[in-house]
């Protein structure tokens, strides 16, 4: 492969499915996320987080930070960057963490308090998974 | 022999704030499978709209899916802006629901462009 299809590389939507979790923090600092994934999804190929704020000052909006399987000290952590200075690339983060069944995704997100409680922006988490065509 | 890739746009006009557009299309049945999806939008801040897809009945962007993700790039160079697919075509069914969710500035066109390709070359369609 050459280095330009390395660098350019689109994300393959067809290899895993995607499951879409909402978050609106509403002005608050700190949203606490817990959320029942479906027992269909079983391993999490990788995750992708958009957010809807924009600012030309502001470059970063919080820190989110979740765990699966209740295993605290197995945290993924991602600073959420504007969408200003966030490149328009599909390609998720991989992850590869299979679940436990009747899993939960938990943690929080802790939005920059200059931000606060002026703006509204959502936060969304895209969880790809594997799944088995019929 | 037909050519070996085809580029299929869907259409559609945004007209007011938290428009619901159905997509109801078929795609070209001269070619075997759907490899790439690419959406234009006239309006850029139109991007956290969302658009719920299945190809042959089948979910391939669920309720909730930003538009944001199947953007062009605008960092990718040309020929590498499509998203990769690789979904039965060949007359399917391609349905789903865009929602709006721009904060002004209507009406603005959606183009939703699918890329077709068959593996093989095919005479199918042929007329002699």
């Amino acid at each position: 492969m050459d280095a330009i299809d390395k660098i350019y590389n689109p994300y393959d939507f067809s290899s895993t499915r995607c499951y879409v979790i909402v978050i609106e923090p509403h002005g608050s600092a700190l949203t606490k996320i817990e959320h029942k994934l479906p027992s269909y999804i079983r391993t999490i190929r990788g995750i992708y987080v958009t957010n809807t704020f924009r600012s030309n000052i502001i470059n970063h909006v919080g820190i989110l930070s979740l765990n699966f399987n209740g295993n605290a000290f197995k945290t993924f952590h991602l600073p959420l960057p504007n969408t200003r200075i966030q490149p328009e690339v599909s390609n998720p983060l991989n992850l590869n963490e299979r679940l436990e069944p009747n899993s939960f995704l938990q943690g929080y997100f802790y939005g920059i308090k200059s931000l606060l409680p002026k703006n509204y922006y959502r936060i969304s988490i895209y969880i790809h998974y594997d799944y088995e065509r019929k | 022999m037909i050519p070996k890739i085809k580029y299929q746009q869907l259409t559609y006009t945004v007209t007011s704030g938290g428009q619901e557009i159905i997509i109801d299309a078929e795609t070209d049945k001269l070619y075997k499978t759907c490899t790439g999806i690419n959406v234009v939008m006239t309006y850029d801040s139109a991007k956290f709209s969302t658009l719920q897809l299945t190809i042959n009945n089948l979910e391939v962007f669920p309720d909730k899916f930003e538009v944001l993700r199947l953007l062009f790039r605008g960092n990718a160079p040309f020929g590498y802006d499509y998203h990769r697919l690789n979904e039965p075509a060949g007359g399917s069914k391609v349905k789903g629901v865009f929602k709006d969710n721009a904060v002004s500035s209507y009406p603005y066109n959606l183009t939703i462009s699918l890329r077709l390709e068959n593996t093989e070359p095919t005479d199918a369609g042929k007329v002699d």
